[in-house]
């Protein structure tokens, strides 16, 4: 039964497609009826999902088959696919509702088909991806969700910057979708088989070229990752694409990613050299790090959010690394843990990103802007959004009782609890993860605090922002699905990790683990107890903490007075609020050997010795556009002029390369037996 | 769980209790002994007392841009202040709330505390609130890796990041002192210095707001707000001498619930916090309040020292 | 004997890809592709009337219908309504261009040395024959600035790529050289239109000066 649930979920999203199409002329119609195709497919993804994970046995058929070719198309659900295909859907199937309002107005009416058409052709890839069994269906769905993706952040393609996203994402993706096949294509060689249960089933033990398989992995993953260096896209792609397909790029695309680097990385190759997780790690230390600093520079809501994503793709690379570690070390039961951690942040992130992207979004809806400059005071006038959002940056700051602060612990067990058993290289590495981890997430409360309190709070320091409207129902309460997934996940972490103990059992080289046990009140690391954690039990101490500090409260006055804050006997207005860049700045002097910011000030005189105008303009450094992408970029048109002379215009010339090539090629070839 | 949750409960009410009743208390004990270095009497030791309940009985003004977040602000400081106490040993080689969590759960609630007070502070709209929020959140996100560091140092050799579990350990291990703890205790003494707010990070009794870090997130507030914020913070000063002391010297610690044991474990409790706080109160007498950027530098010496603790200890 | 009758057509069909190769005027050159498609489609009945493959003959007679007859006509209308008769200079001259079609035949019977045996029904030098005409095609399209020309050259290899697929092959089904024959005319009839848009528009055949749109 469960078995047909994946193509029923095709189905409904093709119906979706289909539905757009005729529907095309009537947006409303369209919306409702594409969106909510999407939604259904979802559901359908979840429930063979959660079956899958249930049972703990993989679902498995076919898709398409041409016997006289030798080709089949066909998918295999398997408790690490279901586990991304749950998480993919507890994220789309709400953003789908979002949806339906959002476009409403976040899109000329227009275009409403295109985005409802390309919205499901992308869900059906990327479900596609996670349930792909072999080769062939991997890429071929692989590459149509890169193409539907830079579709949809063309959506607006009046503008320049779209455009240019688009192109920056399209050229990215095929730089990794290169590297991609290329591992592939040697992997079937080497092997003869282009199914996954052979080739990345842990048989490709003794190869010669396993480093350079996993670098081509490495690098063909990690740009969907987002992973620094090959990062760049993301800032750009994420914020230009409208807010609905942000919450879902940043949710759920960067899973793709992910889940082929676990793939991969788990034991796919066989067991992992040591080189590798040290490398996983450190590359995911420097995103995390260098995602939270840039997006604390930033001020652009949206951007803002697509450098936290970078960082917590990072994260998740981090326990992923620590998983590899355990695993060259012949430890399975660390290796479990850190994929368990890493598994766990992906599910965790695509609940708060998504709910802080959908906010996001409703805050640009209302107000037509995205820069934290020009916003402000909305509590007041989105009341629901506000405490939505802020319940998302609590999340995503790490802060306990909520989701961000379980799998924040559980990639911290993994690091720490690999300490012991592993040599001297390890040993220092480990805990320098810890440490950065540690900074990372401190500089992410710093990072929300700013993004929540200067959007939010204070007065508005715009037209825009004063005249701001709460967002609809239809908006509002997908967000409020979201928000008690991140509660949810964050009170009960033990039948999570349950759940996950399945899935890192399942991986090859792992094996059913008794690394962690999980209860319904908690979970305990290691036996003898490495640590617990049991929020459940926190949640009444809490509760009476809050009480108390109620009651005490409760003496002073029934009706505090209100009055207007003192500014020093000044009048205090939008313009003398702390701005954005001002919050921010400390720590961008602190850490600006990273960020090399650059200032200018000029006055402009018009009456002599008195100034009546001074510009200040300070600027991040970008330093891996400057110094990795602008020069590589330039060698390549520079090598490409140069080939240019091949293109001679004349249709003679060109029929006189296809001859002579005829001629040696038949030469050549005639001459072999 | 397994266990009877009354004694627990009644536990960690009363540790919590404790704490609180304790808090202003060492305050003023500081107060004092500041002022007996400036040969000066100063205020009566138990003045904060009196303070606290002024400031409860008084009217709370807000500002008129002020929403829900600024009253929730103080009120989810002072919570996860006081549930934090529950999570460390005292007097008794165990945490009321062990179960709860470890060392990462402790870290996890100040910085709950933190992200609330630096998010209310921003409602007022008055600038101050904001250097003030933006110039805490700059040195938590300094000290906090610093504390990490030295925390773990002390969990790993433990073998548990429980801080029952270490306080356990390092009182049946005895008193042998490693040099790596030495560093991570010196660590922590930095990071006490700055989540207080003391000299040299930042001045408690100063009233110019450009100078200020922690005072300026609290500026306007009033009334029963105040009194909140300065208990909060109170319990949290205590908390991480308690936490000190019981990490690094655990010498007296209580291992059964003798009521011998348990008073000579209060009565050393007490002498270790007296002492560190006259190690507070020396560093503050001795010493300028740092420029505000040259705080970074001292956090990166404290996260110098933690990484190097835990080097020294596991090579 | 009907494996003579073969070669013959086939040499037959060489001589007059270097009679196309050797002179200047558009006539004749056309003409010279409807004499080769009649020996192609007398090689097809030879070998359909040898093998006893019926539907063979079918094709031989579209052949020589659509290529021998129709296609010529099309073409002789094309160049009068357009006017021009004569080739002008080729990019290599005449006999420099025998002697690398001479060079190109070595190929390609080359090449069919290697395939010796490995036919079925038709000797091995048919095959060379074919290979050779291709060559020669593509050499016609790449020194030859008249479109026309080119458009001859193309239908040639067309003709040679038929000649094998007849002979090489147990016979391609009837759909498939149905659907050949009738792609081969649309090709012809849009190549033709563009032959008359582009002299319309450039006031000459002459391809090379196509590169100066080059952007």
């Amino acid at each position: 039964m469960s078995a047909t649930w994946f193509p029923l979920a095709l189905v409904l999203h093709a119906t979706g497609v289909a539905l757009a199409l005729v529907l095309h002329r009537r947006p409303a119609a369209c919306r409702w009826a594409a969106f909510l195709a999407s939604a259904a497919g979802s559901a359908a993804t979840f429930a063979l999902g959660a079956s899958v994970l249930a049972t703990g046995r993989a679902v498995r058929g076919v898709l398409f088959e041409n016997p006289a070719a030798g080709m089949t198309v066909g998918y295999s659900v398997d408790p690490l696919s279901a586990w991304f295909l749950v998480t993919f859907a507890v994220l789309a199937a709400p953003v789908a509702v979002y949806s339906v309002g959002y476009l409403a107005h976040g899109i000329p009416p227009g275009r409403t088909a295109f985005v409802a058409v390309a919205w499901n052709v992308l869900l059906m890839s990327v479900e596609t991806v996670f349930a792909a069994d072999g080769v062939l269906g991997f890429l071929v769905a692989w590459e149509l969700m890169s193409l539907a993706t830079a579709a949809l952040v063309a959506t607006d393609h009046e503008s320049r910057p779209s455009r240019r996203s688009a192109f920056l994402y399209l050229a990215m993706s095929h730089l990794g979708t290169g590297c991609l096949v290329a591992g592939f294509f040697l992997l079937a060689a080497g092997s003869g088989s282009l199914a996954f249960a052979d080739i990345l089933g842990g048989a490709v033990t003794a190869s010669p070229w396993r480093g350079l398989l996993f670098v081509l992995f490495l690098v063909g993953f990690g740009v969907k990752a987002g992973v620094v260096p090959l990062h760049v896209w993301l800032p750009e792609a994420h914020p230009a694409a409208p807010s609905n397909v942000s919450a879902l790029m940043s949710g759920g695309l960067i899973n793709a990613g992910l889940y082929g680097l676990v793939r991969v990385g788990a034991g796919g190759l066989g067991r992992p050299d040591p080189g590798w997780g040290m490398g996983v790690l450190l590359l995911g230390s420097v995103s995390a790090v260098l995602g939270v600093l840039y997006a604390l520079s930033e001020n652009d809501l949206k951007r803002l959010l697509a450098f936290s994503t970078i960082e917590n793709g990072g994260i998740a690379l981090m326990a992923f690394g620590a998983g590899m570690i355990g695993l060259s070390a012949g430890r399975p039961e660390l290796g479990a843990l850190g994929f368990a951690a890493g598994l766990y942040h992906v599910l965790n992130h695509a609940a708060f990103k998504g709910l802080l992207f959908l906010g996001a979004g409703g805050v640009v809806a209302a107000t037509g802007t995205r820069r934290i400059e020009e916003l402000g005071g909305l509590i007041h006038r989105m009341p629901r959004t506000a405490g939505l959002f802020l319940l998302g940056s609590a999340a995503i700051a790490g802060l306990p009782l909520l989701n961000g602060f379980a799998s924040e612990w559980l990639v911290f067990q993994s690091l720490l609890r690999g300490f012991f058993f592993a040599e001297r290289l390890t040993r220092i590495v480990l805990p320098l993860g810890g440490a950065l981890l540690a900074l990372t997430s401190a500089l992410a409360a710093a990072c929300f605090v700013k993004a929540f309190a200067l959007t939010f709070l204070a007065r508005p320091r715009s037209r825009a922002a004063a005249e701001a409207t709460e967002s609809s129902a239809l908006l509002l309460a997908p967000q409020a699905f979201l928000a008690a997934a991140c509660v949810a996940l964050g009170l009960f972490p033990g039948p999570v990790l349950r759940v996950l103990a399945g899935v890192a059992g399942s991986l090859p080289g792992i094996g059913p683990q008794a690394g962690f046990t999980g209860g319904l009140a908690g979970v305990t690391i290691g036996v003898p107890a490495f640590d617990h954690l049991s929020p459940l039990v926190l949640v009444p101490a809490v509760a009476l903490g809050l009480g108390l500090a109620a009651a005490l409260g409760l003496r002073s006055a029934r009706v505090p007075r209100r009055a207007p804050a003192w500014g020093c006997g000044g009048e205090l207005s939008a313009e003398t609020e702390y701005t954005a860049t001002a919050f921010a700045k400390p720590l961008v002097m602190v850490f600006r050997g990273i960020y090399r910011p650059t200032r200018e000030v000029s006055t402009v005189e018009t009456a002599p010795y008195f100034a009546s105008e001074v510009r200040y303009r300070s600027e991040i450094g970008a330093p891996f556009e400057r110094h990795v992408y602008g020069p590589a970029t330039r060698a390549v048109l520079a090598a490409a002029g140069r080939l240019r002379v091949i293109q001679a215009g004349s249709l003679h010339a060109y029929l006189a390369y296809v001859l002579v090539l005829g001629v040696i090629l038949l030469w050549w070839l005639g001459g072999l037996p | 769980m397994t266990t009877n949750p009354l004694p627990v409960a009644l536990f960690a009410v009363a540790q919590a209790v404790g704490f609180l009743m304790l808090a202003p208390l060492l305050r003023g004990l500081i107060k004092k002994m500041k002022a007996a270095f400036q040969l000066r009497q100063g205020p009566r030791l138990l003045q904060p007392y009196s303070d606290l309940a002024k400031l409860l009985r008084k009217e709370p003004v807000r500002s008129t841009t002020a929403s829900w977040v600024f009253v929730a602000g103080p009120r989810v400081y002072f919570a996860s202040a006081v549930t934090a106490t529950t999570l460390l040993p005292t007097v008794f080689a165990a945490a009321p709330l062990e179960a709860a969590g470890g060392i990462l759960l402790l870290v996890g609630l100040l910085a709950l505390g933190r992200f609330a007070l630096a998010t209310a502070a921003l409602d007022t709209g008055s600038p101050f609130g904001g250097m003030g929020a933006s110039r805490e959140m700059t040195v938590g996100a300094l000290a906090e890796p610093a504390l990490m560091l030295a925390l773990f140092t002390a969990g790993l050799s433990a073998g548990s990041l429980n801080l029952g579990e270490l306080v356990r350990h390092t009182a049946e291990r005895g008193t042998s002192i490693h040099p790596g703890e030495i560093l991570a205790a010196a660590a922590l003494f930095i990071v006490l210095l700055a989540e207080a707010g003391r000299v040299p990070i930042d001045n408690p009794a100063t009233h110019l707001e450009l100078t200020m870090i922690h005072e300026a997130m609290v500026l306007e507030y009033s009334g029963a707000d105040l009194a909140l914020v300065e208990w909060a913070s109170g319990v949290k000063e205590l908390l991480f001498m308690t936490l000190l002391a019981g990490l690094f010297f655990p010498i007296g610690v209580a291992t059964s619930l003798a009521p011998q044991a348990l008073a000579i474990s209060a009565l050393a409790l007490l002498a270790k916090v007296a002492a560190l706080a006259l190690l507070v109160v020396l560093v503050e007498s001795t010493n300028a309040k740092l420029r505000f950027f040259r705080v970074p530098e001292l956090m990166a010496v404290a996260l110098g020292l933690g990484f190097l603790a835990l080097a020294m200890r596991f090579f | 004997m009907i494996q003579d009758f073969v070669i013959l057509c086939a040499a037959g069909m060489l001589v007059t890809v270097y009679l196309m190769v050797g002179q200047r005027a558009l006539v004749v050159a056309i003409r010279l592709y409807g004499v080769q498609s009649l020996l192609l489609g007398a090689v097809g009945i030879a070998i359909g009337v040898a093998d006893h493959r019926p539907h063979l003959l079918v094709t031989a007679a579209l052949t020589v219908v659509l290529k021998a007859a129709l296609i010529p006509w099309f073409l002789l209308r094309v160049i009068d309504r357009v006017g021009i008769r004569r080739e002008i200079e080729p990019f290599v001259n005449v006999p420099a261009s025998l002697l690398l079609c001479l060079g190109l035949t070595v190929v390609g019977y080359r090449v069919s040395l290697g395939m010796a045996g490995a036919s079925q029904g038709v000797p091995h030098q048919v095959v060379g024959v074919a290979l050779s005409m291709v060559l020669m095609g593509l050499f016609l399209m790449v020194t030859r600035r008249k479109a026309l020309t080119q458009i001859l050259a193309l239908l040639t290899i067309e003709n040679a790529v038929f000649l094998v697929a007849v002979g090489a092959t147990s016979g391609m089904p009837l759909i498939v050289e149905l659907g050949i024959s009738f792609d081969v005319i649309l090709a012809v009839l849009v190549l033709g239109v563009l032959v008359n848009r582009i002299v319309d528009r450039f006031e000459s055949m002459d391809t090379s000066r196509l590169s100066n749109l080059r952007g």
